[in-house]
């Protein structure tokens, strides 16, 4: 079944139209990614997935877990069970690591269920973390900054993870080790979706594939066939 | 001599750093200088004569009621002003402006319903003075210091410990981030000004009492409080604490010792030299954004 269904999306800045009418959906336990270049609207997607762009500007359907969310305020949608890694990561700089990942629990009562889940879970997946845990978050490198943008992302307890640009400005072994992760919050049982311009890495690690051009999904496809395709690898893989 | 001019400086800075803590409260929340804070202490006093010295509540009540009033008002002023002009993108000077004009506002709010007359807060206790090591004080400046050092310490640690508290901080570091964990940040930055009023409220029913209500009372103290946070370190809370008791020692010292017309110069002398060495404040505090 379907955790996320898109119908006919448009999103306009004002005059400028974003995005054209794109359908797409995510089923449960699934690795999605959604592709494209530099301003081809990966964020704007994934912004207004999570309601984070202005509502006036939205035409079309969001259906998420059974409920209409189309226009919903940011901090519902998280409580819905849908949690965002914002494109450059975003985390609070004068806030420790530890307090960010607390930031990321904001909604979830149970304060000792939030220390175990950092401890137990986040600590497990980036070690970094813990290493730094007393650090201001500005003070960490990009690679610590996206794994703690993960982890605050994570402790909303999500059913689906959006990620958006999750390899950006990082070193190609950071970027391995990221998207290690990403595959365990799978394993874990998480739904994850990504947004990438980085294509040959997003093929090789979701399950399937979404070609955004221009406003507009071009192609979509298992990423097997898509990593296969002529076309693909023309505009997106180098040759 | 000394001893009684330490006590008064401390006294006369524990005001000043909670003065002060209203203009970092709102600053590191929100990134915005609110240039109404002083009108917003002014109102208070204004408020706190009326329910004490008008209608004879005991000062207790008073003090409640002025308090609840009072975040009510900066509730209403971040949704029903600021937050609109931010959406439409108002930021730095433009907002700085914003805030100014709601202080004519206000002091002009305050000319038409309280008149221009001064007004005589009374005494809250039956004694004149009181002696501390050789200090003959006014209770009320007792009762000063103890409220200043206890509202200084409750914001700082609804600030700093509370997940409220630091989801407000949150929001001026990243608001679109902090929407993202779930931040009602709408609500969280009305918070803010609610918060920033009440500090507002607890400086104006303490100063009323000691100089009396007047038009002017909030605009020359709250530049003292002012000068506090930015020697502190804007938006540090313990900067705002440390600032006020040093300009606020440095004032008395001066005006026992030299000459009580030379204290604001000499006080903001020191000023300069503080941010000659630091130039952002005791506590290096770097600014959230461009005033
Ligand atoms: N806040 C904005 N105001 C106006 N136009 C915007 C805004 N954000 C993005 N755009 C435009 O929308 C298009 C899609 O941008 P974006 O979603 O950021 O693309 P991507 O993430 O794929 O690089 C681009 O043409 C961009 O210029
Ligand atoms: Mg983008």
């Amino acid at each position: 079944m379907a955790l996320l269904e898109v119908h006919d999306l448009h999103y306009y800045y004002g005059n400028i139209h974003a995005l054209k009418g794109i359908s797409f959906h995510v089923d449960a336990g699934e690795m999605v990614t959604l592709i494209g270049s530099n301003g081809a609207g990966k964020t704007t997607t994934l912004q207004t997935l999570s309601g984070l762009t202005e509502p006036k500007g939205i035409r079309g359907e969001i259906i998420f877990d059974g409920k209409n969310i189309t226009g919903w305020k940011g901090h519902k949608i998280t409580a819905a069970g849908m949690a965002q890694v914002l494109e450059g990561r975003c985390i609070f700089p004068k806030l420790t690591v530890v307090q960010n990942l607390q930031m990321g629990a904001f909604l979830i009562k149970d304060k000792a269920s939030v220390e175990k889940k950092i401890q137990d879970e986040i600590f497990r997946l980036f070690p970094r973390l813990e290493e730094r845990k007393t650090s201001l978050g500005g003070s960490l490198s990009g690679g610590e900054q996206q794994m703690l943008a993960i982890g605050r992302a994570m402790l909303s307890n999500p059913k689906l993870l959006l990620l958006d640009e999750p390899s950006m400005g990082l070193a190609p072994l950071v970027v391995q080790e990221i998207f290690e992760a990403i595959k365990k919050i799978r394993d874990e049982g998480v739904t994850v979706m990504f947004v990438e311009q980085n294509s040959k890495i997003a093929l090789n690690t979701a399950d399937r594939g979404y070609v955004l051009q221009t406003g507009e999904i071009v192609m979509e496809d298992t990423c097997q066939n898509l990593l296969a395709n002529e076309d693909v690898k023309k505009a997106y893989l180098g040759g | 001599m000394l001893k009684s001019l330490i006590i008064v400086g401390l006294i006369m800075g524990s005001i000043y750093g909670l003065i002060g803590l209203g203009y970092s409260v709102i600053y590191r929340a929100s990134g915005i200088m609110n240039l109404a804070q002083g009108e917003l202490i002014t109102l208070s006093a204004f408020l706190g004569y009326t329910f004490f010295g008008v209608c004879g509540l005991p000062y207790g009540v008073a003090l409640i009621l002025t308090v609840v009033i009072m975040f009510v008002l900066g509730v209403m002023i971040q949704k029903g002003l600021v937050s609109r002009y931010q959406k439409r993108g108002v930021t730095g000077v433009y907002m700085l402006l914003i805030t100014f004009g709601l202080s004519r506002v206000i002091n002009g709010g305050e000319a038409l319903i309280f008149g221009s007359n001064a007004k005589r807060f009374p005494s809250i206790f039956n004694v004149s003075t009181v002696n501390i090591m050789g200090a003959h004080l006014q209770p009320e400046r007792i009762m000063c210091l103890f409220l200043a050092l206890i509202s200084m310490l409750l914001v700082h640690l609804f600030m700093t410990r509370t997940k409220t508290g630091i989801g407000m901080q949150a929001c001026a570091m990243h608001s679109k981030a902090a929407e993202a964990c779930g931040i009602d940040v709408v609500k969280s930055n009305g918070l803010t000004w609610g918060l920033a009023s009440v500090v507002a409220a607890m400086c104006g029913m303490m100063l009323g009492p000691i100089y009396g209500v007047t038009l002017m009372l909030g605009a020359n103290l709250s530049q003292m409080g002012f000068a506090s946070s930015v020697a502190g370190g804007m938006g540090n809370i313990y900067g705002a604490m440390v600032g006020g008791i040093i300009i606020g020692l440095i004032e008395s010292l001066v005006g026992g010792y030299v000459n009580s017309t030379w204290k604001s110069m000499i006080a903001y002398l020191i000023l300069f030299l503080i941010l000659a060495v630091r130039p952002t404040g005791l506590f290096n505090e770097q600014a959230v954004r461009d005033v």
